[in-house]
């Protein structure tokens, strides 16, 4: 939701995309509840007739909002009061989002995100500069990243905000992300939790795991490779206009069923809305951080044209080393989850819908799809290793069918250890 | 009827061929700018840039397609990816005089129809909007069958009836509200 702020800024005459960092943290903690309430007017999304409902259910927002004023002049509680127009100043007002609203990233971008290793390397930047003096001192810009970044993610979040998905029950933000990840994706980060961060009450090694029951997409990584395969077998067939197109779209609509209705299982009556939000919340602050040269960036020297090659500086600064393909990661984010998003709102769930995904239309009216697809593909292959376009042995002469007999499903027992920092994306060897 | 000087037709002489003329001039001025609207719309939607023809291999997105198309980049716009210009108008409800409207701002000159869907409705109210062209402009609709509901999802579409624009979902108005 920093990024949306950020964008916000962005547009705001004078302003600027990092001015988010200006931003005191309790407006920022604020802004978060009134963000979550922007999503109530966003738009049903597929079939106008048959909508599916956003985040599994049609008014999950509307139910953890704040209550609203019961007359104009009755004042709002807590509002951020924060002013796109001048970040130092505040008012007395809720933000207002002018247009249809905000939402925001699919839990995927948390789990692309924090698989670069950003989370672990920020935490131990800021450890130091906290505890020690083995960095340099920090400017003002980055000391007041460094106390926004700990009062925002690092400490027990306020009472009664939207933010607050830590408690007693469930004590350590690291272990209820991983949890959150098992659940929808069936996968792990490809990183175990730092020595030094695992505490006594987190029960246990892979305690995500624990008691989630039959609640875990395990085969999401399977169809969601199937997806990008099949999409790619569209592409390469787009403008095939003699011999055999092995394209099925009606195949492809269905994956994207598959892959909808198992994420809508885990979103049933609203469950992981609300976790989902803090998550994205948490990885859009340091991925916000890294997209440009920030003043923290520039007080670690670690100026570079790109978030993977910021993060690898500020990485070798204090003895750590990020995920290997994070580049692909980083640029890989934003994509898979708007295309998850879309998915899950039931956009591709006909043949005829499923085609915008791969065959170019009239006026390149869906260039931006094809092209992001295109991305999709080439950066889960490169970040994943999953060999999304090489085809099955003997397809290419005719003697296979380019589709499988059955939908895929996981071939394996689901994935039970986490592989060092820096590896692959570990649901399975690659 | 030349009039033997300029190669002219001669003006009719006989009042009722002179309205039947008239009137024929109106409906030729018609097609002509109903024609030249109807290319502004499929063009703005994005269709026959190619000098009014698909490239090879290529055929138009139906309406179906166009809504898919819209909905990706309008989730898109929501994350903060792009900035949602072009792509949502932004609209307010209101209840004036004890009816049910909703004022829609920035509409596009090439919108044609406000289609309002609500929640659990089979099939969208729809409203044409009869104005002219030039900068975007404030319309109000009031609504009839959508009264008094929640509407989950409200559109424009162009001539050719392809969504161009996404507006915001609306909870119905409280009995005594006045605006919202």
């Amino acid at each position: 939701m920093f990024r949306n702020l950020a964008q916000l800024l962005a547009t705001t005459p004078g302003r600027d995309r990092n001015d988010v960092f200006l931003i005191h943290p309790i407006q920022l903690s604020r802004w978060l509840d009134e963000a979550w309430d922007a999503a109530r007017t966003i738009p049903a999304f597929g079939d106008p007739s048959k909508p599916e409902p956003f985040l599994g259910s049609t008014d999950v927002v509307e139910t953890l909002n704040l209550p609203k004023p019961a007359l104009a002049t009755t004042p709002d509680i807590v509002p951020s009061g924060v002013l796109l127009t001048n970040p130092d100043v505040y008012s007395d007002k809720v933000f207002q989002v002018q247009n249809i609203g905000l939402a925001w990233h699919h839990l995927s971008y948390a789990y692309v995100i924090e698989s670069t290793g950003v989370f672990e390397v920020m935490a131990e930047v800021l450890r130091r500069l906290l505890v020690g003096e083995t960095l340099d001192t920090l400017s003002a810009g980055g000391l007041r990243w460094v106390r926004a970044t700990e009062e925002l993610f690092f400490r027990d979040p306020p009472l009664f905000s939207i933010s607050g998905a830590v408690s007693e029950i469930r004590p350590d933000d690291r272990i209820n992300r991983r949890n959150c990840m098992w659940r929808m994706f069936g996968m792990d980060l490809p990183h175990p939790v730092p020595a030094r961060w695992v505490g006594p009450r987190d029960g246990g090694e892979q305690a995500w795991k624990s008691d989630t029951g039959s609640g875990v997409n395990t085969g999401f990584r399977e169809k969601w490779t199937e997806l990008l395969r099949q999409v790619w077998l569209g592409i390469e067939n787009a403008r095939n206009e003699s011999g055999p197109n092995a394209t099925d779209k009606e195949y492809v609509a269905f994956l994207c069923n598959a892959l909808k209705d198992m994420m809508n299982m885990r979103r049933r009556g609203g469950q992981l809305a609300r976790e989902e939000f803090v998550h994205v919340s948490t990885m859009s602050w340091f991925h916000l951080t890294l997209e440009s040269d920030t003043p923290i960036v520039v007080d670690l020297k670690a100026d570079a044209t790109n978030a993977a090659d910021r993060l690898a500086k500020i990485a070798q600064r204090v003895g750590m080393q990020p995920a290997a393909r994070s580049r692909e990661l980083f640029e890989l984010a934003d994509l898979m989850s708007a295309m998850l998003r879309a998915i899950e709102a039931g956009k591709f769930d006909t043949g005829e819908e499923a085609e915008t995904l791969f065959v170019p239309l009239a006026g390149g009216v869906n260039a931006q799809l094809l092209q992001d697809m295109n991305r999709i593909i080439d950066l889960w292959q490169s970040a994943t290793g999953d060999r999304v376009k090489d085809r099955p042995p003997g397809t290419v002469s005719g003697t296979l069918s380019a589709q499988p007999l059955r939908i895929p499903t996981p071939q394996t027992p689901a994935p039970a250890a986490a592989t060092s920092n820096g590896a692959r994306l570990s649901a399975k060897p690659s | 009827m030349p009039d033997g000087k300029a190669g002219k037709p001669a003006p009719p002489s006989d009042p009722t061929l002179k309205d039947v003329v008239a009137a024929l001039g109106d409906i030729a001025k018609a097609l002509a700018k109903n024609t030249a609207e109807l290319q502004a719309a499929q063009q703005a939607g994005g269709f026959d840039r190619d000098h009014g023809h698909p490239r090879p291999g290529e055929r138009h997105a139906s309406v179906r397609q166009q809504r898919t198309i819209l909905d990706y980049r309008v989730l898109g716009a929501l994350v903060g990816r792009a900035d949602s210009e072009n792509l949502t108008v932004s609209a307010r409800r209101f209840r004036s005089n004890g009816y049910d409207q909703i004022e829609i701002h920035a509409v596009p000159h090439d919108a044609a129809t406000v289609s309002v869907q609500a929640v659990g409705a089979a099939r969208p109210e729809l409203f044409s909007l009869r104005r002219g062209g030039g900068a975007d402009k404030t319309v109000t609709v009031t609504l009839v069958e959508t009264k008094d509901k929640d509407i989950a999802r409200l559109e424009l579409l162009n001539r050719a009836g392809e969504p161009i624009r996404l507006g915001p979902r609306m909870v119905r108005l409280p009995a005594d509200a006045s605006a919202t």
